[in-house]
Order: structure tokens, then sequence, then C-alpha cells
């Protein structure tokens, strides 16, 4: 375009239109993420008045799927904008690739800013752009200022799958090192420290989806084509010895930045938004160039209310409530925390919570509504129930008195899976739960589950902070301690649920493994991944791994004594690496001890073998003889195993012991 | 010690039994504790910081062979303090926490200072004490920014790479709390820090340039855990990041008893296998003060922020460092610091010891008029210098002679040296009787005990000593 003619202080907002990944399931099938609400206002909107209100009026805006709805609605709003850009590119399938295709078109020829079109942030962005040139004259290699916000581990804006661990020189505050924080560990190579006297590990940090780039980094992507994500593209800078850029942090402390990356940061941030965090991007402003009109009056308790609002009697918006113009609520219904469209018409007596709503929704009488998504132009019937982290599309439509259990994702159509042929078969009856209601299949997830950072990124809803942190507590009990094992012991008390699913997830996996033979690292894989996926501790997984072993033989029907015996040191077999693997230190061969103990109490045929069966643990080396006999020393921790089980441990015991002074007498 | 009733709240304890085993070229002749520093000997430095910060009686830590002379050393040097000295016997080389463990029944206050006989500071006390106090510490360390850099320094001796010794030491800016620690030999490829560490401090500085002081407070009952767990040898290498990896733990006594409590069928049987290789948890020896506790819980103060739990997320054990930005702080445990210390030592004195005054040429010395000796130049006791010498930075220790014509630019000279006519020495270190004849030119050398020099003999950057196998043996 005008390049040629561009004064070098112009400067460059670069706002990449999509976020590559399926994490909006259902709702993004006919519209684009950056176009999707965010209380009531197209999320791409906070993009841009970010980067207006900073004075950045060059903005490049690109595009991949929905491109078209994109461009429509920047066409609207492109008169009031300075010079915008859009460019389509439906073929691109990675930040990467639109990076290195806005590098082929040559449209990045000075210092930008790169903003992801669902960031929502009130940061002045010109302070940090000065501060990255200040920083070319320090250090030339000086590529990218990345923006994080501080935010404290328990932050409610903060979910697991997007944490990081960063550690950066303290006296410079390059980035060292960049790791997604899915592991127990921050591991940071030594030889990067060479030279730094102060390493600082941040952990309270926050991506916010900006970050000022110089002109070398669009070069940068198309000289390495594997450079996918944003991650991909920092691990590649940071850890390849060739790439001499250098890439430093700046914290946002004051202001407000966030990014919608997944449903559960949709919701959390639209809450931001209502209490006023984004002041001046709040539902009551005018965002000034992409607005003409104020469209919602501010309330008292953060309640916005459209034009033609119609409020019958009783009903009742409680706080941070946004409802969108002419939406009629009936009576007696409530609504807290919660961002309604437009059009929508809400039915007597129901009870929306935590949730947000789409434009033209209808929902019956009686309705319930707690912690759920609801796309547009969906109808819900007198009485439907509708629990938590559920998301449903556009047009989805439910019956009267339909109750939806938590989690579940709804489209209005079934969809077309591509390599299913039988369509409308068998597949599609398992799908169906109504008319106007399928239940929404991830294609995605098949496709690379060999992935670790797939598999945590699997719940679509990010993975909430609140469920981690018990477990969180407890990972410290990896040192070889008792401890460990008690404090893990609380634990299984408290999410019960959770972990009998899991506990289900692997003795399914260990049963169709030792049936089709499937290798041990696989089989280690699937539980590693389950365990991300309902994050249980590592005492739990022993748990669960040995009990499904012990539960294994019992599924043949008639065994009992020797067979049974026979049988049991089969699978422990079979099973041994898995087991070495996770059974390691003393903590987990008690909880093994504990796990085999509770389990003849469930299995009375089990009994008869028990000693026989630890004596063959203890010959395959998998329990040492120090966990027996800390094991057997706390009985009466679970004293409802009844001392029956103890005593037919006792002789070997017994032997144990002797053996052992024997050893000492050896020596001596 | 224990004549009176009155118990004061820290006892102190130099360990002052080090071999000295990263210089052993200049300790094989003398222990490292009587090497002299600005001729004084290096263990006065401690005990002269004790005292400046009023402590009176002192339990040192030494070996065997030098027990008699610093059992004088506090009369002889002016210090106005009373010494219990223990001492390690001659053969075994313990460890540091066997040597604390040898005067664990010396100890009857609460807290105890442990320091390293090397140390020279002039560090505030109460820096140190106050941390320990406000925060209910079980272990308070000093650290302090390293300022000696190996590549500037010149060092007598053959050339020789420094070892990997770098600490990684992991504080919590906010608070001081130390929440890692290790050391670069210990570590493979990865500086490797557990997700819950963070999760507690989710802004941990981690310093690669701070030297360890060896300057701890401990709780006394710390010192009762280290009694009793005789498998702890060290207390850098083991005892610290045992106290520092157990600040995350909970304290498994405060919900339940003891397993062992319990066990009745196990305790017929005299072999006791189930505990016997299994030390008591540190949790069981720790003293707590139930109104502090209290007062603590009904406190809205807390030390960190992100989450609602109570102060100190309700640990009960806790480590804290002191890192030291300004100010002397070096340990005189490797050649490199040993010189610079020699060197530097002038300058420093005023704010090591405010109230000694400074000997430039010792009272009983004699330097003749025509002699240049710079200002920096210290002069020992009954040593004498000629006519037409000329002496710089150096140190010229008691009873030392050095004849006409003889150059000297920073050296270190121990007692009873002699230096003849017409000889120039840079850079070096001479130990105590050596007799260096006419002539000879020496440098950048370290020369042992009884080294019999050659008239006019050239040397550099060499290691002199009467034997070269008796060094190798050691």
């Amino acid at each position: 375009m005008m390049s040629d003619l561009k004064n070098e202080d112009t400067l460059q907002g670069v706002i990449i239109a999509d976020s590559y990944d399926r994490r909006f399931g259902p709702l993004t099938i006919h519209t684009p993420k950056c176009l999707l609400p965010l209380a009531n206002r197209p999320m791409l909107n906070y993009a841009l008045a970010c980067l207006k209100s900073c004075g950045i009026h060059d903005i490049i805006v690109y595009c991949t799927s929905h491109a078209d709805q994109i461009k429509a609605f920047l066409a609207e709003i492109k008169s009031d904008l300075g010079s915008i850009t859009v460019i389509t590119n439906e073929e691109g399938r990675s930040f990467g690739d639109a990076i290195r295709d806005l590098d082929a078109k040559g449209l990045l020829r000075q210092n930008f800013v790169l903003i992801q079109a669902d960031s929502v942030a009130n940061v002045d962005l010109i302070p940090i752009l000065e501060r990255h040139k200040k920083r070319l004259t320090e250090d030339r290699n000086a590529s990218m200022t990345l923006v994080f916000k501080k935010a404290a581990p328990c932050h409610p804006g903060r979910t697991l799958d997007e944490e990081v661990f960063i550690a950066t020189n303290g006296d410079t505050n390059r980035v060292i090192h960049h790791q997604k924080a899915n592991s127990s560990k921050l591991n940071v190579p030594l030889e990067l420290l060479d030279g730094i006297d102060e390493v600082r590990l941040c952990f309270d940090l926050m991506e916010t989806g900006i970050a000022v780039c110089s002109p070398a980094i669009p070069p940068l992507f198309a000289d390495n084509f594997d450079f996918q994500t944003m991650d991909d593209f920092l691990k590649g800078v940071i850890e390849n010895d060739l790439i001499e850029n250098t890439i430093y942090l700046h914290e946002v402390e004051e202001h407000y930045a966030a990014r919608v990356s997944n449903l559960l940061t949709y919701q959390v941030v639209t809450q931001d938004v209502l209490n006023r965090w984004s002041f001046p991007f709040v539902p009551d402003m005018i965002l000034i160039g992409l607005e003409k009109t104020r469209e919602y009056r501010y309330e008292r308790h953060n309640v916005y209310k459209g034009k033609d609002v119609i409020i019958e009697k009783g009903g009742c918006l409680k706080e941070n409530v946004i409802v969108g113009s002419s939406t009629r609520i009936g009576q007696y219904s409530s609504v807290e925390n919660s961002s309604i469209g437009a059009k929508c018409r809400i039915g007597h007596n129901v009870t929306i919570l935590n949730s947000i709503i789409h434009r033209d929704v209808t929902i019956d009488d009686d309705c319930y509504i707690e912690g759920a998504i609801i796309g547009s132009n969906s109808k819900l019937g007198p009485g439907v129930i509708i629990h938590e982290r559920c998301v449903l599309g556009d047009h989805v439509e439910f019956e009267a008195k339909f109750e939806l259990t938590s989690g579940s994702r709804i489209v209005s159509q079934p969809q077309d899976s591509g390599f299913s042929d039988d369509e409308g078969g068998e597949d599609n009856d398992g799908l169906k739960i109504g008319s106007k209601a399928f239940k929404y299949v991830d294609d995605v997830e098949d496709e690379e589950d060999d992935d670790e950072i797939e598999v945590i990124t699997k719940d679509i809803w990010g993975l909430s902070l609140k469920d981690v942190h018990m477990s969180e507590d407890d990972s410290s009990s990896d040192e070889s301690d008792i401890e460990g094992l008690e404090e893990a012991c609380d634990i299984m008390l408290d999410d019960d649920a959770k972990f009998s699913v899991f506990n289900a997830e692997v003795f399914e996996s260990l049963h169709r493994g030792f049936k089709e033979g499937i290798k041990a690292d696989n089989l280690i894989l699937e539980i590693n991944s389950s365990r991300h996926a309902y994050a249980v501790s590592s005492n739990q997984v022993v748990h669960s791994v040995c009990s499904a072993v012990f539960a294994i033989p019992g599924q043949q029907k008639d065994l009992s004594g020797p067979k049974l015996l026979k049988e049991i040191q089969r699978v422990i077999k079979a099973f041994s690496p898995i087991l070495s693997k996770y059974v390691k230190d003393s903590a987990a061969q008690i909880e093994c001890l504990f796990t085999l103990e509770q389990h003849c109490k469930d299995h009375s045929d089990y009994l008869a073998v028990a000693m026989k069966t630890i004596h063959f643990l203890y010959e395959t080396d998998i329990i040492t003889e120090d966990a027996v006999l800390k094991w057997f020393g706390q009985s009466d921790r679970h004293p409802s195993f009844g001392p029956g089980f103890r005593k037919k441990i006792q002789p070997f015991i017994d032997w144990l012991e002797e053996s052992e002074d024997d050893d000492d007498d050896d020596s001596e | 010690m224990k004549t009176s009733g009155y118990v004061p709240e820290f006892q102190a304890v130099v360990l002052a039994g080090g071999k000295g085993s990263r210089f052993t070229d200049v300790t094989q002749n003398k222990a490292k504790c009587l090497l002299p520093v600005g001729n004084l000997p290096l263990l006065w430095y401690p005990l002269n910081m004790l005292q400046r910060n009023g402590f009176q009686e002192v339990i040192v830590v030494v070996s065997e062979a030098c027990k008699s002379e610093v059992n004088g050393l506090a009369k002889r040097y002016g210090l106005d303090m009373k010494l219990d000295v223990v001492a390690l016997s001659a053969q075994e080389d313990p460890g540091t926490a066997e040597a604390l463990r040898l005067v664990h029944d010396r100890i009857s206050s609460p807290r105890v200072i442990v320091l390293s006989g090397d140390l020279i500071t002039d560090l505030k006390l109460h820096h140190l004490t106050d941390l320990h106090r406000a925060h209910r510490s079980a272990l308070t360390a000093l650290f302090a920014q390293n300022t000696l850099d190996h590549k500037t320094i010149p060092v007598p001796g053959p050339k020789s790479k420094p070892k990997k010794e770098k600490d990684f030491v992991g504080i919590d800016k906010g608070t001081n709390q130390l929440c890692y620690i290790s050391s670069e030999a210990d570590l493979d490829e990865f500086l490797s820090v557990r997700r819950s560490l963070l999760m507690e401090h989710p802004r941990l500085s981690v310093f690669t340039n701070l030297i360890d002081a060896h300057f701890y407070i401990f709780e006394s009952w710390v010192l009762d855990f280290l009694a009793k767990d005789e498998s702890i040898s060290s207390i850098k290498g083991e005892l610290v990041p045992h106290l520092v990896k157990k600040q995350h733990s909970k304290n498994p006594d405060q919900n339940q008893p003891k397993p062992e409590d319990d066990v009745s069928d196990l305790k017929n049987n005299p072999n006791k296998s189930l505990h016997a290789d299994d030390p008591q948890d540190i949790f069981s020896y720790m003293c707590t003060d139930s109104m502090a506790d209290k007062s603590q819980e009904l406190s809205t103060w807390t030390d960190h922020t992100g989450d609602l739990k109570g102060a100190y997320r309700n640990r009960p054990l806790r480590v804290y460092a002191h890192v030291m930005d300004t100010g002397t702080c070096l340990r005189a445990n490797n050649l490199y610091a040993y010189c610079e210390l020699n060197r530097q030592i002038s300058r420093w004195m005023n704010a090591l010891a405010p109230h000694r005054e400074p000997v430039h040429l010792h009272p009983n010395s004699k330097v003749e008029p025509r002699a240049q000796v710079g200002v920096e130049c210290q002069i020992g006791e009954g040593s004498f210098v000629s006519n037409k010498t000329t002496l710089k930075n150096s140190i010229l220790g008691v009873n030392c002679k050095v004849d006409e014509k003889v150059k000297l630019l920073n050296c270190i000279i121990m007692d009873n040296v002699h230096v003849k006519e017409g000889c120039q020495i840079t850079g070096s270190l001479i130990c105590d009787g050596v007799i260096v004849p006419e002539r000879c030119e020496i440098k950048d050398c370290i020369v042992g005990k009884s080294y019999k020099f050659v008239v006019g003999g050239k040397h550099a950057n060499e290691t002199l000593g009467d034997d070269q196998n008796r060094m190798m043996e050691i």
C-alpha cells in the first residue's frame, strides 16, 4: 500500500484475528471467535480500542477463519478508524503462518505492536514501545518485548493450560527461559545462566497476547518454518544458539490486561469488564472511533442496561449484570454475575447465575442456568436446567424439563464429520439428545494426542486452578516421606467424584492393555494424560494403578486359591514396568499395600492369597521390606479394615523380621 | 560456662578446625586459623567481630594441634573475651556438623550463632538477628555479594582454574525467605525448581554470585536434631538444604499422633527394625512458642499476597537469609581470597576494628631511614628493614630481616624470614623461617617453610616446598 510514503514514526499495530484453536468449540462454528460478544461487544473491539487509545492508527487485521464476516464487520466501522488494512488468508493454519504471510507481503517494516484479537487491555503501550526502542540501543539484538500481567498464582484469570514459568535476568529483564507450566518442575538449563548474577524465576505472570516487536521478527518466522505458535517461537529464539535475537519482558502491574484464551477466561474477563477493571473499556463508555452512541446505562451494583430493557414485576438484576437492548426479563426472575445479549426473552421464575447468554435467546419459565454459555437464537423450554460448564452453540433447542449434565457441549445440527460415510447412522443417534441438540464432537482431540500439551488443553474450558490447588500442596510429597501419604489421604476424601472417574479410566486402560498386550510406555502415557485431565495427586495415581492391577485377575470368573494367585502373579509380572514406574518411593509402596488391603476387604477371595501376593510384590522388587514393615506398623489408621487381614500377613512379617535378624548376625 | 542462672539469648560458636583443603600449598605450613592476615591470625577476625557485637564468651572448635596457641590468642592480641576452646581429635577430618555435635552439650541458649573461623566481615549483627527474631526463623544465614573476580586477582603459585563452587541461592526478595539452595556441582543440566515452591513464592530470585559466609543463626532445637541425626556431616551441604526443603512440608505431628506410639506388637520386638534407620523427623524436635503462635494467628499481618492463607501459609519451619550488599564479607578459604584479604586488609581495618589503632610499623620494629616503605605496608614486631630497600603493598611478619637493595612488591611474608641482599620478590607468599639468599628473583611463587634457595636463583609461578613428595601426599 502506501509504505513508501510512511513516516518512520507511524505506529503500526497488528491484530491476529484468529486463535488457531478449537477451544470455543460449538460457538465458533458459524461465528469467528473475535466477533463473539464480550460484555455484549465483539471481542475484536477491545483490541482495536486498545491500539486506538494509544494513538496507533495504522492497524493491520489478519483474518483466517470466517474472514468474510470480519471483513464485513470492519467495513461497517472502518470510516472512523485511521488506516485499517484487512488481510485474509483462509489457508493459514497457525499463528506462525500468519506472520510469515505478513512478512512475505512486506507489510511490517518497523517496530510494531502485535496484539491478539482476544486481548482486553487498558495498558498504555507507548511507554512500552519507547522502552523497546531504547533497549535496541543497548542491545541491538533486542527484538521483542513481551507484555505480561502480574497475577498471583491463585488469580482467577489464570488457567492451568495457559500458565507459564518465566526466568529472566534480574538486572535487564531479558527472558532467558520460557516454559509452559504443565509440568511439576521449572527446569532452566544451566548453560543459560552463565554470567547472570540474579535469575528471577517468575510464576506470577499471565499472558496478555500483546508484544512489541522489532522488524527482525517476521523474517525470523520466515526462516524457521517450524515456528507455528508463539510458544514455538519463544522456545526457538531462546534455546537456539544460532538465533541471536533476544526477548525482554514487560510487566503490567497497575493496568488491566488479559486474554480470552478459553471458555473459563471468557467468563472471568466478562466479569472483569463488568467490574470495570478494564476502564475505560466498559459497556457504558463509547469506544472512541468504534461507536457513536452510548448504548448502556450504568446502575449501581455494576448493572448495565441497554435501551428498552423490560424487567417485569419481581424481576431482579442482582449485581454484575449486563442486559442488551430490547431484552425482556420475566416476573420473579433473577440474574447475577451474567451477561445477556440483546432481544432475549427470559420467562418467569428463571434463575441465571455466572452465565453468558448471547443475543436472541429465548428462555422459558422456571429455567435454571448456572455457569453456562448459550449461543445466539437458542431456545430453552420451560423448566430446563443447565449445569456448570455447559456450552450451547447457536440455534440449539431444548424441550421442557430437560436437564443438561455439567460439562456438556451442544450444537444444533449433527456435524458432518468428514470421514464417517453412514451419515445419520448409529453414530448420530448416540449424539442426538433433542430435535435440535446434538453433542459436539471435537475432532482435534483425536488428531494429536501424543503431545502432552495437547492432552492438557483437551478440556476446552481450560482447567480452573481451584481444582488443582488441592493436589498441588501434596506434590511436595514426592520426597520419600510418610507425610505425603497422609496428605494424600485427606485429599481422597475431598474430591471423590473426580477421582472415581480417573479410577475408572485407569482400570479401563490397564484392562484393555492387558488383554491386547499394549506396550507399557503407551499405557503410562495414557495414565499420565488422564492424571493431568483430572488433576489427581501422585498418591492417588498409585492407588488407582494398584487397585486396577489387583482387580484385573478377578475379572475372570470362578478363580480362587492357587489359580487366582497364578493369575495375579501373571498380571503383576505383565505390569511390572508400570508398577515400578509409579510405585517408586516408600510412600507409594505403602499406598500400594493399603490398596491391596482395601481390595482384599472388598473381595474376600483375595484374602487367602494376600500374603503370597505381597511376597510376590516383594520378590519382584516392587515393594521393599521397609515399606512392608512401615505399612504393617500403620495398621490402625484404617481400623475398619479389620484385624483379620493383618493376621493373615503376620507370618510373612515374621519371616521378614527373621531374615533381617539373620542379616544382622551375618554382618557381625 | 553455666555458672550463673543467667542464660544469654545467643551463644556463639566459631568453627575453626578447617584444614584449608582448598589451598594446601599454604596451609600445610601453618594451621588455617593461625595464618596471618595483616599480621593478625585469621581467627582473630571472627572473634573480633563477635566482640564488637557484644559477645564476652565464645566457643571455639579447633584442631588438636593448635589448641594451646588458640587458648592464648585472645590475650595475646588484645581481645577481651573468654574463649572456650574445644579440640577436634587429630586423625579424623570431621565435617562441620560433626564439630557442632561436639559442642552440643555446651549450648544452653535458645539461639546459637555458628560461624566459620575464616570469615572476615564488618557485619552489623543486628541485621541478621532482627530478621531471625521477626520471623521466628529456624535458621538465618548470611550471604554476601561476591566482590572477588578470579580473573583479575594475581595469585602466587602455578596457574590453576578455579573449581566449580558456585551456589544457587533462591531468595524471595519480598520477605528474605531462603527458598532454594543448591550448588553448581550438584546440578547436571538444569536449575530445577518445583512448581509447588513457585506457587508459594511466585517471584523467586536465584542468585549465582553470592558467597555463603558460613554464618548462621540456629534455633537450639535444630542442634538437638543435628545431635541425633548422625548421618548429617556438613552444615552447608546437608543441614541447610534439609531445613530449606522442610520449610514446605506440613508438620506431621500437628494432626496425628506419631505412628510408633500406637504400634504395640512391634514394641516387644527388640530389633526395632521399623524405625532403626529412620531418624526422627525434624518437626518432633521443634520448640514452638504458643503465645507467639497465637498472636500470629490473631494478627492480620501476612507475609504474602495472592491467597488468604495465614501468615507463612501456616508452615511451622522457616529459613531466612540476609544478603550483605555493602561492606566487607570474605572468607579466607582459598588462595585468591587469602591473598586479596592481605592486600586489602589495611584499608578495611577501620571498619573491622574501629577502636584498634592501625599498625603500619610495629613500635618494636626498625625501619632504617633510607628504606622506602609504602603506607599500605605493615611491618611486624621485631622486624628490621635495611636502607636502600623498597617495600610496596607488602606485609612483613614478626622478626623478619630485610637486607639492603631488596625490592618487595605485593608480597606476604610470614614470620622469621630473612631476605638477603639484592633480592627482588614480587607477588609471592613466603612462609615462616625461610631464608632467601642473595640476588634471588622470585615472582608469583609460594615458598614453603624450609625451602632452601640457591644463591641468585630465579623462580616464577612455582610452589617451592622442602619436599615435593610430601606435598603430593597431602
